[in-house]
C-alpha cells in the first residue's frame, strides 16, 4: 500500500530544503526534462559511434529540392517565407537553420533567393543564415543582401507585402516554413494563383489545413523538425529525432496503460480488489 | 571567439531563463527581469535595422527606375508621414487641441480626432480588415479544390467536411434527422482530437529537442562561421 501521508510528509521536508531554489511543484517538469535530454545525450553517443539511424522518407523535404530546381529551370527566383513570429519562437529559431540549407542549395544552382521578413531580429538572422549557405556552398558572391527584406512587423501589412512579391516577381518555388497564423491561406493561395510550386511546414497545427489545402507539400508538425536532419544526415541531428521517437512510444505506452487503468477503475468502488474488478469486467 | 562568445551567451542566458522558471528564488527573478530588459532594448535597437533595410532598398528601386518604384514611392511616403505626424504631435508641433485632447494635466490625450490616430482608425483598420475579409474567397477556392473526390482519402475529407458542415446548420440537422450534429460530434471530440493531440506531442517534442539543443551549445547552424 503507498503511504500517502508518509508521501506527502516527505515531499513537505523537500520543498522547506529546496525552497525557494527550486519551485517542488515543477519538479516532474524538470524530471521530465532531464530524463529527455538524458535519452538525446544517449541516442547522438549512438549515432556519433555510427549505429545507422533510419529515416523514412518525408515527400515534403525531397520537395525542397525539386522546388528549387524548378525554380532553376525556369529562371524564376525562390521565395522563402519564415512565418511571422518572433526569434524567440522556436519554429522561427529552426526555420533561420533551414534557410540556411535552402540558401546552399539555391547558391549552388545559381538561383536568386528572397526572403521577406516579418521582424528586423529575424531579418538580421536571416541575412547570416543566407550569407552563411552561400559560403557553404563557395559561392559567397551568390549573396544578395536587397533579397533579404523587412516588409512590415503588422501582419497583414507583411501579407500584402508578400502576396506583391509572389504576383509581381513570380517566383517559381515558394517555401513557407514557420509559425503562421491566420495569414497562411491567404500566402497559400496567392502563391498557388500565381503557378508556383509551394512547400509549406509549420508545427502551428490550427494551420495546417490551409497549409494541406493549398500548397503541393506540406510537412506537418514533428516533420518541421526533421528538416534539418533528414537534409544533412548528421549523426547528432539524427539522434535527436530517435530520441524523441523513444520518448514518443513511452508516452504512447503510458497513455494506452493509462487509459486501461482508467476503464478498469471507473466501476471500482470500497473495498474492491484487482479479483473482483477481472471478475466484473471479464466475468 | 566570434563563435565562442555568442555560444557562452546563449547558454548562459538560457540556463538562467530556465532557472528563473524552476525556481522561486529572487535573485533568479531579479536576472530574468534583466536579461527580459536588455532583450527589448535589443528588439527596439533592431527596429531601426528593420526600416533601414526598407527605406534603402525602396530607395534604390527608385532611382534605378524598378517597375514596381510606385509602390515604393507610396510606401516611403506611408512611413515617413506617419513618422513625421506622430512625432510632431507629440512634440506639441501640430496643435494638439484641433486633432486631439489634452487631460487635466495638460498632456495630450490621443483619440480618433487626433491626426496620428486618425491615420489609424480610418486608414490603416480598414486595409488590414480588407486583407483580412479576402480569407473568406480564399476558404472558398481553397476547399473547393480539397473536397474534389479523386482519391479514397481526399473522399474522406469530403464526407467528413461534409458532415461537420450539416452538423453546424439547423437546416442540416433537420435533413438528417438529427443525425450530422451526433456524427459531427463525434468526428470533432474523438478522430479531430486525437489528430490534433498528435500533432501537439510530436511538435512539443520537437520544440523542446530544438530547444534544449541550444541552450545547451549543442545547435550552432544559426550561427555564422
Amino acid at each position: 500500500m503507498l503511504d500517502v501521508a508518509g508521501t506527502a510528509e516527505y515531499l513537505n521536508g523537500l520543498h522547506e530544503q529546496l525552497h525557494p531554489w527550486i519551485d517542488t511543484s515543477k519538479l516532474p517538469t524538470l524530471g521530465c526534462i532531464i530524463a529527455y535530454a538524458a535519452v538525446m545525450f544517449w541516442a547522438q553517443t549512438r549515432a556519433k559511434r555510427g549505429v545507422h539511424i533510419p529515416i523514412r522518407r518525408i515527400p515534403g523535404l525531397d520537395a525542397l529540392d525539386e522546388a528549387i530546381g524548378r525554380s532553376t529551370e525556369m529562371g524564376r527566383p525562390v521565395l522563402y517565407v519564415p512565418g511571422i513570429d518572433e526569434i524567440k519562437e522556436i519554429q522561427t529559431l529552426y526555420s533561420m537553420m533551414i534557410l540556411r540549407h535552402v540558401a546552399r542549395k539555391t547558391a549552388e544552382y545559381g538561383t536568386e533567393l528572397i526572403v521577406p521578413v516579418k521582424d528586423s531580429v529575424v531579418m538580421a538572422f536571416a541575412e547570416e543564415a543566407v550569407k552563411q549557405g552561400c559560403q557553404d556552398a563557395g559561392q559567397p558572391d551568390a549573396f544578395i543582401p536587397d533579397n533579404v527584406r523587412y516588409l512590415s512587423n503588422e501582419q497583414f501589412a507583411y501579407c500584402a507585402g508578400v502576396a506583391g512579391i509572389m504576383n509581381r516577381e513570380k517566383p517559381a518555388a515558394n517555401i513557407m516554413l514557420g509559425m503562421f497564423f491566420a495569414e497562411s491561406l491567404i500566402l497559400a493561395e496567392t502563391g498557388f494563383a500565381s503557378g508556383a510550386i509551394q512547400v509549406a511546414g509549420t508545427a502551428k497545427q490550427h494551420q495546417l489545413p490551409f497549409f494541406v489545402a493549398a500548397c503541393d507539400y506540406t510537412i506537418i508538425g514533428e516533420e518541421y523538425f526533421a528538416v534539418t536532419a533528414y537534409l544533412t544526415r548528421d549523426p547528432s541531428l539524427l539522434g535527436t529525432i530517435r530520441a524523441a521517437d523513444v520518448i514518443k512510444i513511452i508516452v504512447i505506452v503510458s497513455v494506452i496503460v493509462g487509459a486501461v487503468l482508467a476503464t478498469i477503475y471507473a466501476d471500482a468502488g470500497p473495498g474492491d480488489n484487482w479479483s473482483t474488478l477481472f471478475n466484473r469486467l471479464f466475468g | 571567439m566570434k563563435r565562442e562568445i555568442p555560444i557562452l551567451l546563449t547558454v548562459l542566458c538560457g540556463l538562467a531563463i530556465t532557472w528563473a522558471f524552476f525556481s522561486q528564488a529572487e535573485v533568479s527573478k531579479a536576472v530574468n527581469a534583466e536579461l527580459l530588459s536588455w532583450a527589448i532594448i535589443f528588439f527596439s535597437v533592431a527596429f531601426l535595422l528593420g526600416i533601414s533595410n526598407l527605406v534603402r532598398i525602396s530607395l534604390k528601386q527608385i532611382s534605378s527606375g524598378h517597375p514596381d518604384r510606385i509602390y515604393k514611392v507610396v510606401l516611403l511616403i506611408s512611413l515617413l508621414g506617419y513618422l513625421g505626424v506622430g512625432i510632431a504631435e507629440i512634440h506639441g508641433l501640430i496643435d494638439p487641441v484641433a486633432t486631439g485632447t489634452t487631460d487635466s494635466a495638460g498632456q495630450v490625450v490621443f483619440n480618433d480626432s487626433a491626426y496620428q490616430d486618425w491615420i489609424y482608425f480610418r486608414i490603416y483598420l480598414p486595409l488590414q480588415a480588407t486583407m483580412f475579409s479576402l480569407l473568406a474567397f480564399y476558404i472558398a477556392s481553397a476547399a473547393f479544390r480539397a473536397f474534389r473526390a479523386r482519391s479514397f482519402e481526399a473522399l474522406l475529407l469530403l464526407m467528413a467536411g461534409a458532415i461537420v458542415m450539416l452538423g453546424q446548420v439547423p437546416l442540416g440537422d433537420t435533413l438528417t434527422f438529427d443525425l450530422a450534429s451526433r456524427w459531427q460530434d463525434f468526428l470533432m471530440k474523438y478522430i479531430n482530437a486525437a489528430g490534433q493531440r498528435a500533432i501537439i506531442m510530436g511538435a512539443a517534442f520537437g520544440t523542446l529537442a530544438t530547444g534544449l539543443r541550444i541552450v545547451l551549445g549543442i545547435e550552432r547552424s544559426y550561427l555564422s562561421e
